[in-house]
């Protein structure tokens, strides 16, 4: 059985909370040491 | 503080046809960070998706190793290419994607769900609405600021209880004995594991703090490659790898890399950030690789208000394999 078609589709997936966010650690290293 | 993420997230999904017309997908989602750009994926996926007209999609093996190496440093497409390869030849066979992996060795696995990075208050609230729906293990989305992080792990365990998993990560947001403070002291609060807690390429740094916290220690950024993880097992660098199926270049390069932990008695773990597609395919994975040996992080397709894949939900915080030909769920578009 051989493959006779391909496609690709390009999608954009849309978060229910538009402000999901993660830390970029190796951009901005804000570190601070607590003292409590 | 620099940021990643927000409201959209870009991906392609590939689609091989038999000639019998049956079909095989793959999902390519787009991390700038980890170096993908839309332009890029798009270009490699239809320049070598053309090519595969006329092959056997049984020949995974040659036809993945051709692609590892013209498409060196592509993995998001190298990933779509392999997993619509795997799922298509499972659907000519007619049986499930996990099948052609090794066979089950288990059909459920508990989900993580990640909490995003907010304000302690709202990350709170996030956690206690899905423990609502079911879920018992989190991860904690850090910012390497240790007074805002033990704040968030604290308030976070006083409203959810005892009874559930707490993971954290850093995404390489502290220094290496900065780290080892805030994680001694995240002791008290029943931290389990604590993903990429410094830079990626800092890998005598993660050693560091394996060796000295208690809570089980992981690579992400630091594990992108199967080359990196094969450095990463033999300096015994940190506990556990989180593969990615969709930035490690697929479910080849991903059994390859748990034979590498294995070998070297390093846990795995899987997560997906993408499509159901995403999390289907990488399901398939955790349910044939022995040596996961913790809840994964595939639940969060949940997050988007149009994935365009369905046949697979979370029940009671647990996700199940499915049962039917090649990844087992179903695209429509």
């Amino acid at each position: 059985m051989k493959i006779a078609q391909t496609e690709v589709i390009l999608k954009e997936l849309v978060r229910e909370d538009a402000d999901w966010r993660w830390a970029r650690g190796a951009v901005a290293r804000n570190t601070v040491l607590s003292s409590n | 503080m620099g940021t990643g993420g927000g409201g959209q997230k870009h991906c392609f999904i590939v689609k091989l046809t038999s000639e019998s017309g049956l079909v095989g997908l793959g999902y390519a989602g787009i991390s700038a960070h980890h170096g993908d750009s839309l332009g890029g994926v798009k270009a490699a996926l239809e320049t070598y998706t053309g090519l595969l007209i006329g092959e056997d999609p049984s020949n995974i093996e040659k036809i993945s190793e051709t692609f590892s190496g013209v498409l060196h440093g592509n993995e998001a497409a190298q990933a779509a290419i392999d997993v619509a390869l795997h799922d298509l030849h499972a659907k000519i066979l007619g049986v499930p994607m996990y099948a052609l992996l090794g066979g089950l060795v288990r059909e459920e696995i508990p989900v993580i769900r990640i909490l995003s990075l907010k304000e302690p208050a709202k990350m709170v609230a996030n956690a206690v609405k899905l423990v609502e729906q079911g879920y018992f293990y989190f991860k904690i989305k850090l910012n390497g600021n240790q007074a805002q992080d033990l704040q968030r792990v604290k308030e976070i365990r006083n409203a959810v209880g005892e009874a559930i998993h707490l993971t954290v990560d850093a995404n390489q947001t502290y220094l290496p004995k900065v780290a080892i403070a805030t994680l001694k002291r995240m002791e008290e609060y029943g931290v389990e594991l604590c993903e990429q807690p410094v830079r990626a390429d800092d890998w005598e740094g993660l050693a560091t703090v394996t060796r000295a916290v208690d809570c089980l220690v992981e690579a992400h950024e630091s594990a992108l490659r199967i080359e990196h993880i094969y450095g990463l097992v033999k300096m015994r660098a940190v506990d556990c790898i989180n593969i990615k199926i969709d930035q490690l270049g697929g479910i080849r390069k991903a059994k390859i890399a748990a034979a590498i932990c294995k070998l070297g008695n390093v846990s795995v773990r899987a997560g997906s950030m993408g499509s159901r597609l995403s999390a289907a395919t990488t399901m398939h994975f955790v349910a044939s690789t022995s040596n996961v040996s913790y809840a994964c992080e595939l639940g969060e397709y949940a997050g988007f208000l149009n994935d365009p894949v369905s046949g697979l939900e979370v029940e009671k915080g647990v996700l199940r394999v499915p049962k039917g030909p090649g990844i087992g769920v179903s695209l429509n578009v």
